[in-house]
């Protein structure tokens, strides 16, 4: 068996019993396992150095909500802290005035939204915590796109747009699972992602959408 | 060109160990194309390339502080982390097809040889590929780095397939033979 193996590997011409024989060889020779680990880690260099491919726009919003998640774990903070105010102020309510029904203190504040598009076929729900800023998004009858190309969520408000991230598409149905900047009259956008979103304008077609209210 | 891209690494080097997030997005402009490409032509899945991309810069976000300059370039640096990101996500696939050769994947980390601490220094790479012919250098170009097939590319440069296989095979000889003389030699 041959290094010459290595370059009909990458060239696409090893058969199928041939990748198999050289699966087996590869198992018994420690030298041509060194040639194909210096071969990959010669590909990866020359594709890093080249760096054909540009990651979607989304991507560094999230590298970014990863590196600084404060401002959520503040409201969480803050909306634990005003609950337990509330508690406290509904506990002291309750021994001197004895109502008869107990409050809804700790009533789980959700908005949602229909997603819906002009094909008929597209349609989904949102689901947001305010108190989490946790948003789950599921959305059926997505069409493949070609390879490369992903579906993005956006949401808006007024002049003020945020992609959230790329939804995660299985056959036609798509999903996405997140913190997000939104609330209530915010409108949550899907769109191709090279499409784009600016300033209320789409670049491309619109999916669907669908603007969050209280549930 | 290539100072000013030295200097702006740098600068979102000393500004991550400040704690300031526009250091790690200047580094990610810098460089996520490359972190993006290398996960991508590996994993061939956009969500997976971009959860790669985001779990190498939240590493380089935290482990900036301890790099060590005399110790390699922020961008060899960089590609190892990549590199190990990416194959940490292949191993997790449910496929259990690794590179087209199961069982591989093991051999591909176990042992750091002489030859692959060259090959992981990215600025001495750079300058292995000028040393190669450029029509040598545009096959292995479009082949493992833009993804065409041999058939594909001998199309684009109006030439024979056994052409385009020849210089293919000629190129990674010639990478694999200064690799290795180099490895040998001891010269990094």
């Amino acid at each position: 068996m041959e290094h010459c193996e290595l370059t009909r590997r990458l060239s696409g011409d090893l058969t199928a019993i041939e990748k198999i024989e050289y699966q087996h060889h590869l198992a018994i020779c420690p030298a041509c396992q060194d040639a194909l680990r210096e071969q990959v880690a010669m590909e990866d260099a020359l594709v890093f150095l080249e760096a054909p491919m540009k990651p979607p726009r989304a991507t560094w919003k999230a590298i970014r909500n990863r590196i600084s998640p404060q401002r959520p774990r503040y409201r969480v903070i803050s909306a634990a802290v005003a609950g337990l105010a509330l508690g406290a102020m509904a506990l002291a309510f309750n021994v001197y005035q004895k109502p008869t029904t107990p409050h809804p203190i700790f009533a789980a504040d959700q908005l949602e939204a229909r997603l819906t598009s002009t094909n008929s076929a597209v349609h989904g729900t949102a689901v947001l915590n305010l108190v989490t800023h946790h948003l789950t998004v599921h959305i059926r009858g997505l069409t493949t796109l070609p390879s490369g190309q992903v579906y993005e969520l956006w949401s808006v408000k007024g002049h003020h747009e945020q992609a959230l991230g790329p939804l995660h598409l299985k056959t036609n149905q798509a999903s996405f699972s997140g913190l997000a900047e939104a609330g209530s009259g915010s409108t949550l956008v899907i769109c191709p992602a090279e499409a784009g979103w600016t300033a209320s304008t789409t670049l491309g077609d619109v999916v669907a959408k669908g603007s969050l209210t209280p549930s | 060109m290539k100072q000013r891209e030295d200097r702006r690494t740098i600068a979102g080097i000393q500004a991550i160990r400040d704690r300031n997030p526009d250091g790690l997005k200047t580094l990610y402009d810098l460089y996520g194309h490359a972190v993006y490409s290398l996960a991508f032509s590996r994993l061939h899945d956009v969500g997976l390339a971009e959860e790669v991309t985001q779990d190498v810069f939240f590493k380089v976000w935290k482990a900036v502080p301890r790099w060590d300059s005399t110790k390699g370039s922020f961008r060899s640096w960089l590609f190892t982390i990549a590199r190990h990101a990416t194959y940490d996500r292949m191993r997790a696939m449910p496929t259990g097809e690794w590179l087209g050769l199961e069982g591989m994947d093991d051999a591909l980390f176990r042992k750091d040889d002489a030859a692959l601490e060259t090959i992981t220094d990215l600025d001495h790479v750079e300058s292995l590929m000028r040393t190669l012919p450029s029509d040598q250098q545009n096959v292995l170009k479009m082949i493992v780095v833009e993804g065409h097939s041999v058939r594909e590319t001998a199309s684009q440069l109006g030439v024979p397939q056994g052409t385009v296989k020849s210089r293919l095979r000629l190129a990674l000889n010639r990478l694999r033979i200064v690799v290795n003389q180099e490895e040998h030699s001891g010269t990094l």
